[in-house]
Protein backbone atom coordinates (compact mmCIF):
# COMPACT_ATOMS: atom_id res chain seq x y z
CA UNK A 1 0.00 0.00 0.00
CA UNK A 2 1.06 3.43 -0.42
CA UNK A 3 0.99 4.95 2.19
CA UNK A 4 1.96 8.31 1.34
CA UNK A 5 -0.72 8.24 -1.59
CA UNK A 6 -3.25 7.85 1.20
CA UNK A 7 -2.26 10.13 3.47
CA UNK A 8 -2.67 12.80 0.58
CA UNK A 9 -6.42 11.76 0.27
CA UNK A 10 -6.73 12.12 4.08
CA UNK A 11 -5.66 15.67 3.97
CA UNK A 12 -8.14 16.25 0.85
CA UNK A 13 -11.00 14.94 3.31
CA UNK A 14 -9.73 16.93 6.00
CA UNK A 15 -10.03 20.34 3.38
CA UNK A 16 -12.91 19.31 2.41
CA UNK A 17 -14.43 19.75 6.02
CA UNK A 18 -13.12 23.21 5.41
CA UNK A 19 -14.46 24.29 2.55
CA UNK A 20 -18.07 22.75 2.98
CA UNK A 21 -18.42 24.71 6.14
CA UNK A 22 -18.68 21.09 8.50
CA UNK A 23 -15.42 22.41 10.54
CA UNK A 24 -14.04 26.04 10.64
CA UNK A 25 -10.40 24.66 10.72
CA UNK A 26 -8.33 21.88 11.16
CA UNK A 27 -3.99 21.35 11.95
CA UNK A 28 -2.59 18.29 12.04
CA UNK A 29 -0.97 17.90 16.00
CA UNK A 30 0.66 15.20 17.48
CA UNK A 31 3.45 12.54 16.00
CA UNK A 32 2.44 12.99 12.67
CA UNK A 33 3.50 17.02 13.40
CA UNK A 34 6.86 15.47 14.83
CA UNK A 35 7.48 13.52 12.18
CA UNK A 36 6.98 16.07 9.28
CA UNK A 37 9.15 18.67 11.12
CA UNK A 38 11.89 15.96 12.91
CA UNK A 39 12.74 11.97 12.43
CA UNK A 40 9.73 9.54 11.68
CA UNK A 41 8.22 8.34 14.59
CA UNK A 42 6.36 5.55 15.90
CA UNK A 43 2.77 6.55 16.13
CA UNK A 44 -0.61 4.90 14.91
CA UNK A 45 -3.07 7.43 14.40
CA UNK A 46 -3.01 11.15 13.06
CA UNK A 47 -4.04 13.48 14.97
CA UNK A 48 -6.13 16.63 14.29
CA UNK A 49 -7.01 19.60 16.49
CA UNK A 50 -10.41 21.38 15.20
CA UNK A 51 -11.97 24.66 15.23
CA UNK A 52 -15.86 24.19 15.08
CA UNK A 53 -18.32 26.33 13.87
CA UNK A 54 -20.86 25.54 16.09
CA UNK A 55 -18.35 25.39 19.46
CA UNK A 56 -22.02 25.36 21.96
CA UNK A 57 -22.87 22.33 20.97
CA UNK A 58 -22.51 19.25 23.29
CA UNK A 59 -21.69 17.09 20.40
CA UNK A 60 -19.78 19.26 18.42
CA UNK A 61 -18.13 15.79 16.87
CA UNK A 62 -21.28 14.76 15.17
CA UNK A 63 -21.29 16.87 12.38
CA UNK A 64 -17.74 15.39 11.34
CA UNK A 65 -19.08 11.95 12.18
CA UNK A 66 -22.14 12.02 9.97
CA UNK A 67 -20.29 13.46 7.02
CA UNK A 68 -17.32 11.32 7.36
CA UNK A 69 -19.75 8.35 7.22
CA UNK A 70 -21.72 9.81 4.90
CA UNK A 71 -18.73 9.35 2.46
CA UNK A 72 -18.07 5.63 3.44
CA UNK A 73 -15.75 5.94 6.54
CA UNK A 74 -16.04 3.99 9.87
CA UNK A 75 -15.79 4.97 13.31
CA UNK A 76 -13.78 2.87 15.44
CA UNK A 77 -13.52 3.48 18.84
CA UNK A 78 -12.14 7.22 19.06
CA UNK A 79 -11.09 6.96 15.30
CA UNK A 80 -12.48 7.64 11.74
CA UNK A 81 -10.35 5.16 9.89
CA UNK A 82 -10.17 7.47 6.12
CA UNK A 83 -8.72 6.05 3.69
CA UNK A 84 -7.20 3.16 5.79
CA UNK A 85 -5.79 5.80 8.47
CA UNK A 86 -6.96 6.17 12.14
CA UNK A 87 -7.71 9.73 12.40
CA UNK A 88 -8.59 11.28 15.55
CA UNK A 89 -10.61 14.40 15.78
CA UNK A 90 -9.56 16.47 18.77
CA UNK A 91 -11.58 19.70 20.01
CA UNK A 92 -8.95 22.76 20.58
CA UNK A 93 -10.55 24.12 23.85
CA UNK A 94 -7.36 24.29 25.75
CA UNK A 95 -5.77 27.83 25.33
CA UNK A 96 -2.28 26.55 23.35
CA UNK A 97 -4.08 24.35 21.10
CA UNK A 98 -7.03 26.74 20.22
CA UNK A 99 -3.87 28.92 19.20
CA UNK A 100 -2.12 26.84 17.15
CA UNK A 101 -4.98 26.23 15.07
CA UNK A 102 -5.45 30.24 14.45
CA UNK A 103 -1.51 30.17 13.67
CA UNK A 104 -1.31 26.69 11.75
CA UNK A 105 1.23 26.39 9.19
CA UNK A 106 0.04 25.54 5.35
CA UNK A 107 2.63 23.50 3.83
CA UNK A 108 2.44 21.42 0.31
CA UNK A 109 1.71 17.40 0.44
CA UNK A 110 2.79 16.74 -2.88
CA UNK A 111 0.05 18.96 -4.63
CA UNK A 112 -2.35 19.46 -1.46
CA UNK A 113 -2.43 21.91 0.89
CA UNK A 114 -1.69 20.53 4.16
CA UNK A 115 -2.47 22.47 7.85
CA UNK A 116 -0.12 21.37 10.51
CA UNK A 117 0.83 23.42 13.89
CA UNK A 118 3.50 25.25 13.85
CA UNK A 119 7.05 24.10 14.93
CA UNK A 120 6.90 26.68 17.43
CA UNK A 121 3.88 25.31 18.71
CA UNK A 122 4.39 21.84 18.26
CA UNK A 123 7.44 22.15 21.05
CA UNK A 124 4.89 24.03 23.57
CA UNK A 125 2.21 21.44 23.40
CA UNK A 126 4.72 18.86 24.09
CA UNK A 127 5.73 20.85 26.83
CA UNK A 128 2.21 21.47 28.13
CA UNK A 129 1.16 17.53 27.79
CA UNK A 130 3.86 16.39 29.53
CA UNK A 131 3.90 12.63 28.74
CA UNK A 132 6.42 10.25 28.55
CA UNK A 133 6.72 9.94 25.26
CA UNK A 134 5.97 13.97 24.92
CA UNK A 135 9.22 14.44 26.71
CA UNK A 136 11.29 12.57 24.51
CA UNK A 137 9.88 13.67 21.51
CA UNK A 138 10.72 17.16 22.75
CA UNK A 139 14.41 16.49 23.76
CA UNK A 140 15.05 14.67 20.49
CA UNK A 141 13.90 17.64 19.02
CA UNK A 142 15.58 20.25 20.68
CA UNK A 143 18.67 18.26 19.95
CA UNK A 144 18.49 17.86 16.46
CA UNK A 145 17.49 21.84 16.12
CA UNK A 146 21.18 22.31 17.21
CA UNK A 147 21.88 20.73 13.76
CA UNK A 148 22.82 23.39 11.57
CA UNK A 149 21.96 21.34 8.16
CA UNK A 150 18.46 20.27 9.72
CA UNK A 151 15.62 21.42 7.06
CA UNK A 152 13.40 22.40 10.47
CA UNK A 153 14.43 26.40 11.64
CA UNK A 154 13.23 27.09 14.71
CA UNK A 155 11.95 30.90 15.22
CA UNK A 156 13.27 31.03 18.95
CA UNK A 157 11.51 34.71 19.21
CA UNK A 158 8.06 33.43 18.18
CA UNK A 159 8.46 30.17 20.73
CA UNK A 160 9.31 32.30 23.40
CA UNK A 161 6.51 34.37 22.84
CA UNK A 162 4.27 31.61 22.71
CA UNK A 163 5.57 30.17 26.27
CA UNK A 164 5.00 33.83 27.62
CA UNK A 165 1.68 34.16 26.73
CA UNK A 166 1.09 30.43 27.90
CA UNK A 167 2.51 30.23 31.03
CA UNK A 168 5.41 27.80 30.37
CA UNK A 169 8.31 29.90 30.30
CA UNK A 170 9.30 28.57 33.63
CA UNK A 171 8.37 25.07 32.60
CA UNK A 172 10.69 25.36 29.31
CA UNK A 173 13.82 26.93 31.12
CA UNK A 174 13.72 23.76 34.19
CA UNK A 175 12.96 21.09 30.50
CA UNK A 176 16.42 22.86 29.11
CA UNK A 177 18.40 22.60 32.39
CA UNK A 178 17.31 19.00 32.82
CA UNK A 179 18.63 17.79 29.65
CA UNK A 180 22.31 19.18 30.04
CA UNK B 1 32.66 13.72 20.12
CA UNK B 2 32.77 9.93 19.66
CA UNK B 3 32.70 8.83 16.24
CA UNK B 4 29.60 6.59 16.71
CA UNK B 5 27.68 9.19 18.04
CA UNK B 6 28.29 11.94 15.42
CA UNK B 7 27.20 8.94 12.87
CA UNK B 8 23.63 8.44 14.61
CA UNK B 9 23.29 12.22 14.58
CA UNK B 10 24.07 12.68 11.07
CA UNK B 11 21.35 9.65 10.47
CA UNK B 12 19.66 11.19 12.56
CA UNK B 13 19.29 14.69 10.63
CA UNK B 14 19.46 12.52 7.16
CA UNK B 15 15.92 10.87 8.40
CA UNK B 16 14.41 14.48 9.35
CA UNK B 17 15.54 16.08 6.23
CA UNK B 18 13.24 13.86 4.15
CA UNK B 19 9.92 14.78 2.52
CA UNK B 20 7.34 14.42 4.54
CA UNK B 21 5.71 11.27 1.66
CA UNK B 22 8.83 9.56 2.72
CA UNK B 23 8.20 9.53 6.25
CA UNK B 24 4.87 8.85 6.22
CA UNK B 25 5.72 5.70 4.39
CA UNK B 26 8.58 5.05 7.35
CA UNK B 27 6.04 5.38 10.27
CA UNK B 28 3.75 2.95 8.04
CA UNK B 29 6.78 0.64 8.62
CA UNK B 30 7.53 1.49 11.91
CA UNK B 31 4.28 0.79 13.03
CA UNK B 32 4.56 -3.21 11.94
CA UNK B 33 7.67 -3.20 13.82
CA UNK B 34 6.42 -1.57 16.63
CA UNK B 35 3.16 -4.19 17.39
CA UNK B 36 5.86 -7.04 16.55
CA UNK B 37 7.45 -5.78 20.40
CA UNK B 38 3.57 -5.42 21.47
CA UNK B 39 3.06 -8.68 20.80
CA UNK B 40 5.97 -10.14 22.12
CA UNK B 41 5.15 -8.72 25.60
CA UNK B 42 2.07 -9.99 25.34
CA UNK B 43 0.31 -7.01 24.82
CA UNK B 44 -2.63 -6.23 22.62
CA UNK B 45 -1.40 -4.47 19.35
CA UNK B 46 -2.58 -1.15 18.28
CA UNK B 47 -4.60 -0.65 14.66
CA UNK B 48 -1.70 0.02 12.40
CA UNK B 49 -2.79 1.79 9.76
CA UNK B 50 -4.29 -0.81 6.67
CA UNK B 51 -6.73 -0.83 3.82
Amino acid sequence: MDWDLQMEKVIKVLNSLVEDEIIQDYAICGGMAYTHYFEPDTTFDLDIFVIFNDESRIEVLRPVYERLKNLGYEIEDEYVIIEGINVQFLPSDPPLLRDSVLNLNVVKYYNTDMKIVSVEYLLAILLQTNRSKDKIRLAAAIGLLKESDITTKLDNQQLQSILERHDLKEKWEDFIENEK
Amino acid sequence: MDKILKAKIRKRVELANLPFPEKVKIVAKLQGMSNGLIIASGRKPKRAWKV
